[in-house]
């Protein structure tokens, strides 16, 4: 597994250090809906594998937040969404 | 009491973004949709989270406008929208990227939430108002 330091970057900085790639940060500060910051504890074009190696760096964090660094045009609309059918 | 909160819009789609707050730790990005009978959040987080996968308490059917899908119903202990905090509240899994949905948000904030609560939506100013 990559070796990461543990140093805060600012949100402009993660998008510059890991382009279109999905970030798992560490400790992240918003402003309002936008994150300002954080410490990235995984990066991965894939976002199953970010978020996997990302949980397994979770030590010494108290909060955690998953973004894109790119921009991903959405090409699904889930909405209206309705279950069916429950077994529960 | 009456809370204002940011939201943001999803590119020019018109989809409203807002902030939520899963056990406490992940703080994401929900699609606020009020098309939508239930909460949903994206399987990745389970990982992040470090939710056995085997805690499922079994699978629901949905209906989207794009056909059926199956999702995994895991009781969430709090999710935490607008400051109000639900506890042990069932939310359903789907795999986003697996269900073809390519996008920033990792959850959708459903009406089994919003409509527990009174919630004005003010457009201009891209805020809305939670009611408790």
């Amino acid at each position: 597994m990559e070796i990461i330091e543990n140093i805060s970057l600012s949100w402009d900085e993660i998008k510059i250090q890991y382009p279109d790639e999905w970030v798992v940060l560490g400790d992240p500060i918003f402003d309002g809906m936008q994150i300002l910051k954080g410490t990235v504890l995984a990066h991965h074009p894939d976002k199953r594998v970010a978020s996997i190696e990302g949980g397994e760096r979770r030590e010494g964090f108290v909060k955690f937040t998953l973004a894109f660094t790119g921009q991903l045009k959405s090409n699904y609309h889930i909405g209206l969404l309705r279950t069916v059918k429950s077994p529960l | 009491m009456k809370t204002t909160y940011p939201f943001e819009w999803l590119y020019d789609d018109g989809l409203i973004i807002v902030n939520v707050e899963i056990n406490g730790e992940s703080i994401l990005p929900f699609l606020l949709d009020t098309g939508s009978s239930d909460t949903y959040l994206d399987k990745n987080i389970l990982y992040i989270e470090q939710i056995n996968l085997k805690d499922s308490l079994g699978q629901v059917e949905v209906e989207t406008a794009n056909g059926r899908m199956f999702a995994d119903v895991f009781k969430i202990e709090s999710i935490d929208v607008f400051g109000t905090q639900f506890k042990n509240h069932p939310i359903q899994i789907i795999d986003f990227i697996a269900n073809g949905i390519i996008s920033n948000y990792s959850g959708i904030l459903g009406m089994d939430i919003l409509r527990q609560k009174n919630l004005c939506l003010h457009f201009d100013q891209k805020t809305l108002t939670w009611i408790v």
